[in-house]
């Protein structure tokens, strides 16, 4: 999932009023910002309130299933048709809140940090996973990436910092590349392939059409 | 004359040394190091922002080196600079008689007096071996042709006492095949540890440089075991250290006795001075080499 962190209130509020703006919407994510806890309906209710105990005005309220599918977010965009709104105030990860700058023209605001792509270890708990490199290597990692996961994201083996199984940048972390090679020693697959240089350094791009 | 080539080729027991550029622009303690060191090194390594601590660069320091006469290698990390700057840094250092290089992750910022600085890594150590062995064959690392080729000797670092150490065999292996001719390890203090790495490392063609620490004070010992990463010194070693009269003489001592064991068992030896680059002639001369 797409893990965001929500934006300290004071900044939200600094913004909605660097904009003027009385009447707001808010825009919730009911996919991965629901998951983490920062966009679904409980999370716009609560940012409703607050906003509310500083004189804002909460004209509309939507949570969108995804936030960053196009016709989705028109769809429910629809509905505020009519209403008089000052800006789109969007709890989702940045592409929900471009997704919604898209189809619209009033000034849209997020209310949210988008920090990675990761996964759950437990309520509240997200642990960096993936960079959407776009040249996934993980059936010959033993599922673990490397570009993530080691703080060099280097592609061959342990860096010379390794110590006793550990990383070099965080003592209290394990050293990816020896999970690694655990991992792929208890699948009895030894032969780590030779990465090439085809691995991309995060670039915008889009897939298909 | 690039002595540490004639070195390799004549099969002798190979001799380097390890020199940090000046922390400025004032080399001329730098300078009277290397002139002292020349003469009785196959070759010195001039570390590049070693630590992650920003220094004269490792260029310009073998430049320095080449003028007092002695054969550099020069360390490259992956950390600072992107695959563009490496190459044509690597492109500039041929072009100016630098022949050797030695080729480095590098410890992570972090670490250093710059630990705000982007960690660049853009390519690791294996890949930054195939890049220079690529420009060695006339070529640039995405196959456009060079209007004169590199012929560097190319160098490696290893870990023989990482522990897990298959992780480090492997990648140890993946640097012979990417093109390393010769390793520098991490310090050894335990003879009987290297022999046993020997034993995988003699399968392939290159030759192994044992590292050997001069350590001069409690302090330093201290300091090392906190800060160095992928660096343990054994507690016997410690204990010579803490209980001699003379830190800086039991030092010497332990790397010349060291130097002696490891001249059966390698095919050369790399000392590391940290600061006291003046006393490795004295380990040599212990040691029974000079």
């Amino acid at each position: 999932m797409v893990v965001t962190e929500k934006k300290n209130l004071n900044e939200i509020v600094q913004i909605l009023k660097s904009l003027n703006c009385r009447n707001i919407a808010i825009i919730g994510c009911g996919s991965c910002a629901t998951l983490a806890g920062t966009g679904g309906e409980k999370e716009v209710e609560e940012l409703s309130n607050l906003l509310k105990n500083f004189g804002f005005s909460i004209a509309f309220k939507s949570v969108i299933d995804t936030a960053c599918h196009e016709r989705l977010a028109i769809k429910s965009i629809k509905e505020a048709r009519g209403i008089s709104l000052d800006c789109f105030l969007v709890l989702s990860c940045g592409s929900g809140v471009q997704n919604i700058a898209d189809v619209i023209d009033k000034p849209v605001i997020a209310g949210l940090n988008t920090v990675f792509i990761g996964k759950t270890k437990r309520p509240g708990i997200f642990l960096e996973y993936c960079q959407s490199c776009g040249d996934c290597i993980l059936s010959e990692t033993g599922g673990i990436c490397p570009k993530t996961r080691c703080p060099k994201g280097v592609l061959n083996g342990p860096c010379g910092g390794m110590h006793k199984g550990k990383c070099e940048v965080d003592e209290t972390k394990d050293c990816i590349w020896v999970k690694i090679h655990e991992k792929l020693n208890l699948n009895e697959r030894r032969k780590i392939r030779f990465s090439n240089f085809e691995i991309l350094n995060r670039k915008p791009r889009s897939v298909g059409g | 004359m690039n002595k540490l080539r004639d070195a390799i080729d004549k099969g002798k027991f190979i001799l380097t040394a390890e020199l940090g550029p000046p922390k400025g622009t004032d080399v001329s303690n730098f300078m009277n190091k290397a002139e002292i060191l020349s003469s009785y090194f196959d070759g010195i390594n001039i570390t590049d922002n070693q630590s992650a601590v920003m220094r004269l660069s490792s260029l310009a320091g073998c430049l320095h080196l080449l003028r007092a006469g002695g054969t550099p290698i020069m360390q490259v990390t992956c950390r600072d600079r992107n695959r563009l700057a490496i190459q044509s840094d690597l492109l500039g250092a041929y072009s100016l008689g630098i022949e050797n290089v030695l080729a480095l992750t590098g410890d992570h910022p972090r670490f250093g007096d710059h630990p705000q600085a982007k960690a660049v890594y853009d390519l690791d150590s294996v890949q930054l071996i195939s890049v220079i062995k690529s420009l060695n064959e006339g070529q640039d690392m995405v196959g456009k042709q060079l209007k004169g080729a590199t012929n560097f000797i190319i160098g490696a670092a290893v870990s023989p006492i990482a522990v897990p150490l298959e992780p480090e065999l492997s990648k140890f292996e993946k640097k012979v095949l990417s093109g390393a001719t010769f390793f520098q390890t991490q310090a050894v203090f335990e003879p009987e540890k290297m022999e046993n790495f020997m034993k995988f490392a003699r399968k392939f063609n290159v030759k192994i440089i044992a590292g050997v620490l001069i350590l001069k004070s409690v302090r330093m010992v201290e300091f090392i075991n906190a800060n160095v990463p992928g660096l343990d010194i054994p507690e016997s070693v410690e204990v010579a250290i803490r209980k001699a009269d003379d830190a800086e003489e039991e030092g010497i001592r332990i790397a010349a006795s060291l130097v002696k064991e490891l001249r059966d068992i390698v095919d050369g030896v790399h000392l590391m001075a940290i600061g006291n680059e003046h006393r490795c002639v004295d380990v040599l001369e212990k040691a029974g080499i000079v």
